[in-house]
């Protein structure tokens, strides 16, 4: 899979705080790249590097295989969608007032806004003020100004914040469905619950460093769930110096690989500790993604 | 940049721009001939030796030094405001318009509207002057230099306070600086010789093609080079920092 967005060493540092670090992205194509961290881990100041409206400190940028620079970026912009923090929008206009004036700003058709209007599912409230927006509202309205290009990549920082759980879907749903045309899309989140079932890959950011770039599986791999095995005698296998934690029905092991949980049933089994079930708990993405950045890495 | 104008027009849709110079420019023209209409002016009106043209346009100078400070503030400040209150920046860049094409697009948009505010302006002031009885004839020059003037120090004003406005993103000081402006304006006026200390509002002073002295209202040539070299100062000043802001991040 070729790569829409590769960047390497990518480093912004303000006066003295580095608020991007060495950063190594690649987005590859057609899939929905989830870009999560902690507020302030620099989501947003990475993807404003890679629009061109912050200049990096350090560090390469390659767009669409063309390295990032002032004449590259206007050829580029017009296929790139992009939404960055607060969504746009003139207050004092109505949404199709706004989208007329994205539509002028890149020579878009009126058939384009339409759509984009209708994709977001904005169109019978185009005629109200911005103003009078609901949050939820201005959020599909800045989506709809990125869409309306008919873009090849979208760089959407937090598109569903101050969205209903409907709305979060929704985008959800239209994201992935924006992907399954070949349209790459690179969305940002501080939630993994949101970005969990879209992203194909995801790419982990903390105080400015990626700390896991990969598919979830591999994300999965890189954290090993604990072990749970469940005797009616957990004193007994607590007694053989086995590190553990009882819980109710049996004991709770953390850190064990394959050779090292043979190792433990063997012993327990010589000992003849009964043994009803030993299985790996399954653990959510989010204790994985607290684990990780919490630690400061893996990588 | 053609685009970029005719988007900053786009944009003063419902921003009530047009009312706001409708009645600044009547309130304005209003206010000049006022005094026309007082008995003790009537008597001046045959007699070429009294200047009543050029004491109508003494009050029509004093009552556009007045106003066009705010006018100017509150043009400039509704217009870059947008940008601020609706991440119009970066949209914009994101679309390939960068703020300085923006603020310069703002400029452009606006001295249009003001081009045919001045104008509409001083014929409203001349039409009074008729129309109140003025028999002495027009002396043409003067007034249209003054209008001419006033026309590019509006502008001049208009650039200084879309790069406050963009600067400073608390419209009130913009607003603010504007009515000291005016305060400052009419002052030099009164007291010319401070008119060149109290660049740019001064040139309201320095344009002006009357004067009286010892009571007697004529006729002067206004300080031609002083106030070319200001108009290119501000117009070096708004080319440079337009330029600064396509290098600022925000
Ligand atoms: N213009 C700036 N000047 C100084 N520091 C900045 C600037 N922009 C961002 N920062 C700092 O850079 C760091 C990263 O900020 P950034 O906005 O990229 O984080 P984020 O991951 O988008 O967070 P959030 O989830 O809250 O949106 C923060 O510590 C922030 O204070
Ligand atoms: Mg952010």
């Amino acid at each position: 899979m070729s790569a829409v967005i590769t960047t390497r060493g990518l480093t912004k540092t303000f006066k003295s705080h580095t608020a991007v670090d060495s950063l190594d992205l690649r987005v590859p194509q057609g899939v929905v790249y989830g870009f999560l961290g902690p507020n302030g881990s620099g989501k947003s100041t990475t993807m404003k590097m890679l629009l061109g409206l912050t200049r990096p400190t350090r560090g390469e940028i390659e767009v669409f295989g063309e390295p990032l620079t002032p004449q590259s970026r206007t050829r580029l912009l017009p296929s790139i969608g992009s939404m960055i923090e607060a969504p746009p929008g003139y207050g004092h206009l109505t949404g199709a007032e706004n989208m007329r004036i994205v539509a002028d700003m890149l020579d878009l058709s009126s058939h384009q806004v339409d759509r984009a209007l209708a994709t977001v599912r904005l169109t019978e409230h185009k005629d109200k003020l911005v103003r009078n927006y609901s949050l939820g509202m201005k959020q599909r309205l800045g989506i709809a100004m990125a869409l309306a290009r008919d873009p090849s990549l979208l760089i959407l920082d937090e598109p569903t914040n101050g969205l209903d759980p409907a709305g979060i879907e929704e985008i959800r749903t239209l994201l992935v469905q924006l992907a399954g045309q070949g349209i790459t899309v690179m969305v940002s989140s501080h939630l993994l619950d949101e970005i969990d079932k879209m992203a194909d890959v995801l790419g982990i950011l903390s105080a400015g460093r990626m700390i896991f770039q990969g598919t979830r599986d591999d994300l999965f791999q890189h954290s090993i769930p604990d072990l749970l095995i469940e005797t009616p005698d957990p004193a007994a296998a607590l007694a053989l110096g086995i590190t553990a934690t009882p819980v109710t029905g049996g004991i709770r092991i953390s850190g064990t690989d394959k050779d090292q949980t043979a190792e433990i049933v063997r012993r327990l089994a010589v000992a003849g500790v009964p043994i009803h079930e030993v299985r790996r708990i399954q653990q959510s993405l989010e204790d994985v993604f607290m684990d990780l950045t919490g630690r400061g890495g893996l990588l | 940049m053609r685009r970029a104008v005719l988007l900053e027009f786009r944009k003063m849709r419902r921003l009530r721009t047009l009312p706001i110079v409708l009645v600044m420019v009547v309130a304005v023209a209003a206010l000049s001939s006022a005094s026309l209409f007082a008995g003790s002016t009537q008597t001046t009106f045959e007699d070429p030796a009294a200047h009543p043209w050029a004491g109508l346009l003494l009050s029509y100078t004093l009552m556009a030094a007045m106003t066009s400070p705010i006018l100017a503030a509150v043009l400039a400040s509704r217009q870059t405001d947008i940008e601020h209150a609706g991440t119009g920046w970066t949209l914009a860049s994101i679309a390939g318009f960068t703020p300085g094409t923006l603020c310069r697009a703002k400029l452009a948009a606006l001295s249009g509207i003001l081009l045919a505010a001045v104008l509409i302006q001083t014929l409203l002031v001349v039409g009074a002057g008729m129309l109140a009885g003025i028999r002495v004839p027009l002396d043409a020059g003067p007034w249209i230099g003054y209008t001419l003037l006033l026309f590019l120090v509006d502008v001049a004003l208009v650039a200084l306070h879309i790069w406050l406005a963009a600067t400073v993103e608390n419209q009130l000081i913009s607003v603010g600086v504007g009515m000291l402006g005016a305060f400052l304006a009419v002052f030099t006026l009164l007291a010319p010789g401070a008119a060149f200390w109290i660049a740019p509002w001064g040139a309201y002073a320095l344009i002006s093609h009357v004067a009286q002295t010892a009571g007697e209202v004529g006729y002067v040539t206004p300080p031609y080079p002083w106030i070319i070299g200001l108009l290119a100062l501000v117009g070096i000043t708004f080319t440079l920092a337009t330029r600064r802001f396509n290098r600022l991040e925000r």
